[in-house]
């Protein structure tokens, strides 16, 4: 999970630590990069809005490395505009949540990916 | 120059106490965040405990061990009726053997009675057969009278024999009677004992089943609640990373305008005063926004974490309810049951020994009369030999007295009547032994039926799913109680560890200050005592005797202020109009 913001960190980690589900999150998208490409996660969920270099950077970077190109992406994020719907879109992501996220329904679609990339 | 860079580093003076208010507001979130952790935790873990309580309730008291107990209480019931009717029918059996033997007794007396009458017709016949001149005659008479006379010995003997055996047999039934009916009661007695047991443990067991089928909706109704509440402040803790992100884009346009103001260059100073009032705008604006949206999430959270805690105790009494403990018990009443239904099977094993020694009892009694039956063939070879000398005491040639030989007849033909009638009393007799000897078959299949032989292990089986799921439930309920107390306490920090509002209220009063300084700053007044919002000021200020002059100069004037006559000199009152 990559939000510079700890408390949404801390609630998702939460929720689906619960559901048997481990979490690792990174607070900004320059570490999230190095730990991607070391852990190879099943699922990612990226905040779009962060300092410096921002979630829609992050996102071109990884559909531009081959080696984590596939892993999918859950975008997790409070501008819920067209705009970046539209490029979100464009760049591959398998799905996006405006916040404040349906949490029950974001934890559901985790299982699935996850169970499905299994 | 020198008052607009004094203003530009009051307006970041400003700008940092909103940031330590947005940033305690960051704390608090986070803060509730972590309680929410585990909140969550003990709340979820307490609404599956309470599933799980309901499920071993299920599975235990379920439909198939109803279904038992009620075969069961009917197989007993059944039982303790046939054991009434075994009784009757072996009374009346046995009182109808009683009163065949009792007419058999009746003929062996006569019977007995006219043996010694031809004893005593035989004595008469030989005085009256004495003749003077017939020696040959004499002697053939005497081995007559001999032969009838050991004839009439032999049946006596043999009636004496039937005799002591008839009355010892009717003294045996007599007895035996006795005992069958003591034996049956007692036999009723522990099946009834036994029914007691079965009948309340089918209540028990019924009200169990409905105490589920009632407080399941009610369970579910308390975690779908319980899901509300999470998913809200779930939403809510959500918002304070949307407020923040909305607030860091609203700060750029708040730094560009301060850098601005503290720009050295006179040209990027143009307008000071629009743009102060646009900093004014944009940081109250900011401020109101953010502190609106906080305290509506805080309420929010804090709300929802006090319902999740009073839902959680409902759903913990719910339960309590449900294994309904009582303080007085030392023993959990459904336990009580589970021990009852275990020691069922000793008065069920002592009702089936009554039963088998009543049988053992029909046994004898059917042996005794059996032996009886054979021993009364009647002896033909007597008959036969009677009527031989019979025949011969009439030969004319003895010249014995005729009536006496009428009479001698007569007493001879009601004894083999009296046998006849024996004869057909002992056919009697022998229905009656089938007939025992059926009630005691029936006696004996019914005791030993498979039935009665798995009877044990369905009461064992019941009564240790019984055990088991108290005892599960004990352990649930426990692990629950210990997760409710922990949720207190969360509940408890959660809202304790709110510091946004004290915060708040420090901050903001140095902000105020500070925007008033900017005031003077900007219109060279000096700040007036009014403008001053320390509380410890305010409290010093609005005093009874302060109200009172100024009431006194609203109503009467300059005049009015130094009339004190009215007043208190108490300046700790506070008054505010």
């Amino acid at each position: 999970m990559i939000d510079d913001s700890v408390t949404n960190q801390v609630l998702v980690e939460a929720l689906l630590d619960e559901e048997g589900i481990k979490v690792v999150t990174v607070s900004n998208a320059t570490d999230a990069f190095k730990l991607i490409e070391k852990e190879l996660p099943g699922l990612i969920l990226l905040d779009l809005l962060m300092p410096n270099v921002t979630g829609i950077d992050f996102l071109k970077s990884v559909k531009q490395d081959e080696r984590v190109s596939a892993i999918p992406i859950f975008i997790v994020t409070a501008a819920n505009t067209e705009f970046y719907r539209n490029q979100c879109e464009v760049l591959g992501v398998k799905d996006f949540f405006p916040k404040p996220v349906d949490i029950l329904l974001l934890v559901k679609r985790v299982k699935e990916v996850l169970l499905a990339g299994a | 120059m020198k008052k607009i860079k004094e203003i530009s580093e009051q307006f970041t003076v400003i700008d940092s106490l909103i940031v330590e208010i947005l940033n305690c507001a960051a704390e608090d979130f986070l803060g509730l965040n972590e309680r929410f952790k585990e909140a969550y935790a003990k709340s979820t873990s307490i609404s599956a405990n309470a599933e799980e309580v309901f499920a071993v309730y299920a599975s235990s008291y379920t439909s198939e061990s109803l279904l038992n107990l009620k075969l069961l209480f009917k197989k007993f019931s059944q039982a303790k009726k046939e054991t009434n009717k075994y009784a009757d029918s072996i009374v009346k059996s046995i009182d109808e053997v009683y009163d065949i033997l009792d007419s058999i007794d009746l003929h062996s007396k006569n019977i007995n009675q006219n043996l010694l009458t031809l004893k005593f017709l035989l004595a008469n016949l030989k005085i009256t057969g004495i003749e003077s001149n017939s020696v040959g005659t004499t002697k053939e008479k005497d081995e007559l009278f001999i032969e009838f006379n050991r004839l009439v010995n032999k049946s006596k003997l043999a009636e004496l024999e039937l005799a002591k055996s008839l009355h010892g047999n009717m003294k045996f039934l007599r007895e035996g009677v006795d005992r069958v009916k003591k034996n049956m009661r007692n036999a009723n007695q522990p099946i009834g004992i036994a029914i007691e047991i079965i009948n309340e443990s089918i209540l028990v067991f019924s009200e169990k089943q409905q105490d589920l089928s009632l407080n399941l909706p009610k369970l579910q109704e308390h975690n779908a609640k319980l899901r509300d509440s999470i998913d809200s402040i779930i939403t809510n803790l959500q918002y304070h990373d949307i407020i923040r992100q909305k607030i860091e884009h609203v700060q750029v346009s708040h730094k560009e305008i301060l850098n601005n103001l503290s720009s050295e260059d006179e040209s990027e100073q143009k307008n000071y005063l629009n743009q102060i009032a646009e900093l004014v705008n944009i940081q109250s604006a900011l401020l109101v926004r953010a502190n609106k949206e906080y305290q509506r999430a805080i309420e929010q959270i804090i709300d929802k974490f006090k319902i999740i805690g009073s839902i959680a105790q409902n759903i913990l009494n719910q339960c309590r309810d449900l294994k309904r403990i009582q303080e007085s018990d030392t023993e959990q009443p459904f336990t009580n049951v589970a021990h009852k239904l275990t020691n069922t099977t000793l008065p069920v094993s002592k009702y089936l020994s009554l039963l088998a020694r009543v049988n053992n009892l029909l046994q004898s009694i059917r042996h005794n009369v059996s032996l009886m039956v054979e021993a009364s063939a009647i002896d033909d070879d007597a008959n036969r030999f009677g009527e031989l000398l019979l025949k011969r005491i009439k030969q004319p040639e003895l010249m014995l007295q005729s009536n006496l030989i009428q009479q001698i007849e007569t007493v001879t033909f009601d004894i083999i009547t009296s046998r006849s009638q024996i004869g057909t009393l002992y056919m009697h007799l022998e229905s009656k032994i089938s007939d025992i000897e059926r009630l005691s078959e029936l006696i004996s299949e019914n005791t030993k039926s498979q039935e009665w032989e798995s009877i044990p292990t369905t009461l064992k089986e019941i009564a240790s799913n019984l055990l088991e799921c108290d005892e599960k439930v004990s352990i649930l309920l426990k692990e629950k109680f210990q997760a409710s107390n922990d949720l207190g306490d969360i509940i408890h920090r959660a809202v304790s560890q709110v510091k946004y509002y004290e915060v708040f209220e420090l901050k903001i009063l140095d902000v105020i200050k500070l925007l008033n300084q900017i005031y003077s700053t900007l219109t060279g007044k000096e700040e007036s005592q009014f403008d001053r919002d320390d509380l410890e000021f305010m409290r010093k200020l609005y005093t009874m005797e302060s109200e009172h002059r100024i009431h006194n100069m609203v109503i009467k004037g300059n005049a009015g202020i130094n009339d004190l006559s009215e007043t208190d000199q108490d300046e700790s009152n506070i008054e505010f109009f």
